[in-house]
């Protein structure tokens, strides 16, 4: 028996086009409204890793060493690997300083500082590498 | 079933006889039951449309209501979270907030940073803390001046060493001219008469005192060693203007460094 084509409600049709398209706005909405909550909770100058990644890229290495110092201010700690490379950059920052100027003392704090950012940087410690040979302290 | 009246073979919902053509009397009663269930079925089947089909509606308008409240509530959220004035005011409330329950913390953090020379994080710290605008630290004014431009004089060096353009098309020029405008400066804002203080002033007496002497020092340092500049250079570099110094510090470092 051939069986009977229901016809379909053009009312239900067309809530369910609504619907279609409240969820699409929902899906929009949501995405917009965690972006913003997240941008609240956040202090005003911590960076998560993506972004440190992204400057460092650009070759801000003095944005670097300042998120750093925002971050561990305000107990972010997701980006541990890029606060040791941050840390080696500052420490090789002064080492070439203190050493230039015969400040052995400082020179030393700050050499064995470097030495410890990157026992602690992991994959990263190619951008020290790139920060010994832009700061020249790659051959101490 | 048998027609009564020429005795051939009958189905229950013949109305005649095919046959005789004399009514068939005996299904009149089943005709009947089966006319009464076509009804039924008729009535209930529109029914059971008509209540699906308010169901179906009733249950998509309800989902439709909870997702405009979805939307509702996230683009109240959307507005209380982008309004970025509402925003910086709800963080500078939570700062003073902490800063007034770790009050001694604050101050024994900032004590350390500057017995240790710390100017890098010193800056930082002030600036995440908006102490500079904090009148209990209204002593620490020539210091916070200092860390701030030893700090911004850092950053020029870091960004002419790391090629950044700070996303402004920045040169090299640009930023020595930046770092020389802070050098420059420095004798007027960090040590000079701009904060109109007496000269027993704790701003720059006392450990503050010590302080600012060691900042300049390790800021002429920081220069004449990544600009090579000689010591004589260095010594007379707070001296000059913003634009001969600028255009030395720009000199220097492509002796040193030309352009690749």
């Amino acid at each position: 028996m051939k069986r009977e084509k229901k016809e379909k409600d053009p009312v239900i049709l067309l809530l369910d086009g609504i619907i279609l398209l409240l969820f699409f706005v929902l899906l929009v909405t949501a995405g917009t409204a965690a972006f913003y909550r997240k941008m609240a909770d956040k202090r005003s100058f911590t960076q998560d890793p993506g972004m440190i990644s992204f400057e460092l890229q650009k070759g801000d290495y003095a944005g670097l060493i300042e998120g750093k110092y925002f971050n561990e201010f305000n107990n972010e700690t997701e980006s541990v690997s890029y606060h040791a490379l941050a840390d080696y950059v500052e420490a090789a920052f002064l080492y070439r300083i203190y050493d230039t100027k015969g400040d052995a003392e400082r020179a030393d704090a700050q050499r064995l500082l470097m030495e410890e950012s990157r026992a602690a940087m992991g994959e990263l410690s190619i951008f020290a590498d790139r920060a010994d040979e832009m700061l020249g302290t790659g051959g101490t | 079933m048998k027609c009564r009246y020429c005795g051939s073979n009958l189905g229950m919902d013949d109305a005649v006889c095919p046959y005789c053509g004399r009514e068939n009397e005996q299904g009149a009663g089943h005709r009947a039951l089966m006319s009464e269930a076509r009804d039924t079925y008729d009535r209930t089947r529109k029914e059971t449309v008509y209540k699906a089909r308010t169901a179906g509606r009733i249950g998509r308008l309800i989902v439709i209501g909870l997702m405009l409240a979805a939307i509702l509530t996230l683009w109240i959220g959307i507005r209380r979270d982008s309004d970025i004035e509402a925003r910086e005011k709800q963080y500078e409330k939570r700062i003073a907030g902490e800063i007034s329950r770790n009050g001694e913390a604050v101050a024994e953090t900032l004590r350390e940073m500057e017995e240790n020379r710390e100017y890098l994080a010193m800056n930082c710290y002030m600036l995440n803390y908006r102490l500079r605008s904090n009148e209990a630290y209204q002593d620490y004014a020539r210091v916070f001046t200092a860390v701030i431009s030893y700090g911004a004089i850092c950053d020029d060096i870091l960004n002419i060493l790391g090629d950044f353009d700070g996303y402004q098309e920045k040169t090299d020029r640009d930023w020595c001219e930046d770092a020389a405008v802070y050098i420059s400066d420095w004798d007027r804002y960090v040590g000079g008469a701009f904060w109109h203080d007496p000269p027993a002033s704790p701003m720059h007496k006392g450990e503050h005192g010590a302080f600012l002497v060691d900042i300049k020092k390790d800021t002429q340092d920081m220069v004449q060693v990544y600009f090579g500049l000689t010591d004589a250079q260095a010594s007379a570099m707070w001296e000059m203007d913003p634009e001969s110094l600028g255009a030395l510090l720009y000199e220097s470092y492509r002796a040193t460094a030309p352009e690749g």
